[in-house]
């Protein structure tokens, strides 16, 4: 049974679920969470239920979904490098919030929701889209161009950003360096269901063509000598990736390597089946990020560190390690 | 009469080069070989016909339908086709690869029923390749590489069978093999196109010839009718001598001898 796997990583997934948040700078008591839901209003079940569960949840999904992206970014780009930010998503979106963060006019709160967010999306988007039209050809998406065109997308948002910094307020400057590191705090449940639209989806769409994007790595002629209609696959996947990073990646900000490594990972514990890897990348890249996160809460606490230090710091390692690993396996 | 192109032109951006062709049908039980120099327009034909590529102008019709209209899953139960390039990223087992021949028929998950797994069957035996099904493709010679894709292409169950250099790249065993395999197939009612630079394998297995060059159509018919002194003159110059196959009445090319016969 092949997907026995993905079965045993969704049951690991849910035992994260449940017992991350009770990790944290302060210990909590199951009395007091049980208390809490009785209305007796205690600060602990409030830290519990409104401050660590939204934030696990929220670890776990973008942690997963940014995995899931990069699992199928690899393959229909053909390019083991790829992760989700690869697409100069994440550029647009830095350009968006910083824009939101250093000019006063831009910055708008609307209850939990602010300005930062809603031009992060935009930002997003108007590079993923900027990014398509470059790409688009008679035949279907060009690959390489795709490529090219997300990285110099990203050059420009950095050099507009760089812009930006010379003349911002310094103030606005420490704000906004602290987005660019990634974060999961300040995060409701508000927040969480504003972005799960974009990532359900985004990642519907993708499971959709798990078995389409099998058909992917035999080249697109003999894929399409099969029916697989390569080019819808090809623009769905773009889409739904992209949408799903943008939401992603405006809550929480660039958390790198997570979508890079994460599918390496799974793609040596249950082989290349597409239908396997992706749900198996959302549930160990969800836990993983989870992970992280917790660490980030507790290693120096009572301070937080940002959880893109912790997943780079680790990341960077795993991967030289599988890349090494690759190699003697080659020669 | 299961494929037919009428009218078909093709030009590609910013090129002169033209494929033009008025008329090229494909029968059931019939082995069509489509031959002709370096870029000549084989390729890009059996792409139009394949439906792979959109023709400038003019129509291709499968089993009486217009190709560009239809869905691409329900072409591909009547229409198969095994492109020139075979890549694989992944190390599948030449089963597992036949299996993906059933795309057309299956779900969105691609769980295969019983009926599926006997077109996967009959689909490696058809190929040769029953013996070989658990091994994986790292492990196979490029003869076994070429009958596995083609497995792959078979369990569609394919009315119509197109083939793009099916023999490239492999020795006289495996190209005989290859053609005799095709022969096959027509005999038992499919409709085969080949496309190949092999004029004399062509010449020997086809019930029909395509001669083009440079876009056109130089001749269409039997081997003996289209392979011709004149034709041959036409389309190498000198080079070439025409013979007759020891076995069978078909036309045999040799190449000429251009040097100096004492050395």
């Amino acid at each position: 049974m092949k997907y026995r796997k993905v079965i045993l990583f969704g049951i690991l997934f849910l035992i994260t679920a449940a017992a991350v948040p009770w990790i944290g700078s302060e210990s909590i008591s199951v009395t007091a969470v049980i208390r809490f839901l009785q209305g007796d209003g205690n600060p602990y079940g409030s830290i519990f239920w409104f401050q660590r569960i939204p934030r696990v949840l929220l670890a776990l999904f973008a942690g997963g979904a940014l995995s899931m992206v990069g699992a199928c970014f690899q393959v229909v780009f053909r390019n083991p490098l790829v992760e989700p930010y690869t697409l100069g998503v994440s550029g647009g979106s830095a350009l968006g919030a910083f824009l939101a963060i250093s000019i006063p006019s831009l910055w708008i709160t609307w209850g939990p929701f602010s300005s930062v967010q809603a031009l992060a999306v935009l930002g997003a988007a108007a590079s993923l889209g900027l990014i398509y039209a470059l790409s688009r050809r008679r035949e279907g998406l060009s690959v390489t161009t795709l490529l090219l065109a997300g990285i110099t997308i990203s050059i420009i948002c950095s050099g507009a950003i760089l812009l930006l910094t010379y003349l911002a307020h310094p103030n606005a400057l420490v704000i906004f360096q602290r987005w660019m590191m990634g974060g999961l705090d300040i995060i409701g449940y508000r927040e969480l269901l504003g972005f799960s639209p974009l990532l359900l989806f985004g990642l519907g769409l993708l499971l959709f063509h798990a078995n389409d994007m099998n058909h992917l790595a035999l080249g697109d002629e003999m894929a399409q000598g099969h029916g697989v209609p390569v080019r819808r696959v090809q623009k769905h996947v773009f889409l739904g990736g992209g949408l799903a990073t943008a939401g992603v990646v405006s809550l929480v900000g660039p958390i790198g390597f997570v979508g890079l490594i994460v599918p390496h990972a799974v793609r040596r514990l249950v082989g290349f089946d597409q239908r396997c890897v992706l749900p198996s990348s959302f549930f160990l890249g969800g836990i993983l990020l989870a992970l992280c996160d917790t660490a980030a809460r507790t290693l120096l606490a009572p301070t937080e560190l940002p959880v893109g230090i912790i997943t780079a710091l680790i990341g960077g390692p795993l991967f030289i390690r599988l890349l090494l690993r690759g190699q003697e396996e080659k020669r | 009469m299961i494929l037919e192109l009428q009218a078909v032109r093709h030009r590609f951006q910013n090129s002169d080069w033209e494929l033009s062709l008025d008329r090229l049908v494909l029968e059931s039980g019939e082995l069509l070989g489509i031959i002709g120099p370096n870029g000549a327009g084989k390729s890009t034909l059996l792409r139009i016909a394949a439906g792979l590529l959109s023709p400038t102008q003019g129509i291709v019709r499968l089993e009486g339908h217009d190709l560009s209209r239809l869905n691409r899953k329900t072409a591909a139960r009547s229409l198969g086709y095994l492109p020139q390039d075979l890549s694989w990223e992944y190390d599948l087992t030449v089963e597992a690869l036949a299996g993906m021949g059933r795309y057309p028929y299956l779900n969105l998950l691609g769980t295969m029923g019983a009926t599926d797994q006997s077109a996967v069957d009959r689909s490696l035996r058809l190929a040769g390749m029953e013996s070989l099904k658990t091994r994986r493709l790292s492990q196979l010679s490029g003869g076994e590489k070429k009958r596995a894709f083609l497995a792959s292409v078979l369990a569609q169950a394919p009315r119509a069978l197109l083939l793009d250099e099916p023999t490239g790249a492999l020795d006289l065993h495996h190209q005989v093999q290859i053609f005799s395999l095709l022969k096959n197939l027509a005999r038992s009612g499919s409709a085969v196109a080949v496309v190949t630079h092999d004029i004399n394998l062509a010449s020997l297995y086809s019930d029909k010839l395509l001669f083009l060059r440079c876009g056109q159509s130089l001749a269409w018919g039997e081997p003996r009718q289209v392979l011709t002194k004149e034709i041959l003159h036409t389309a190498f110059g000198g080079v070439v001598l025409m013979d007759r196959h020891p076995e069978i009445d078909r036309p045999t090319l040799l190449p000429r001898f251009l040097g100096s016969k004492n050395e």
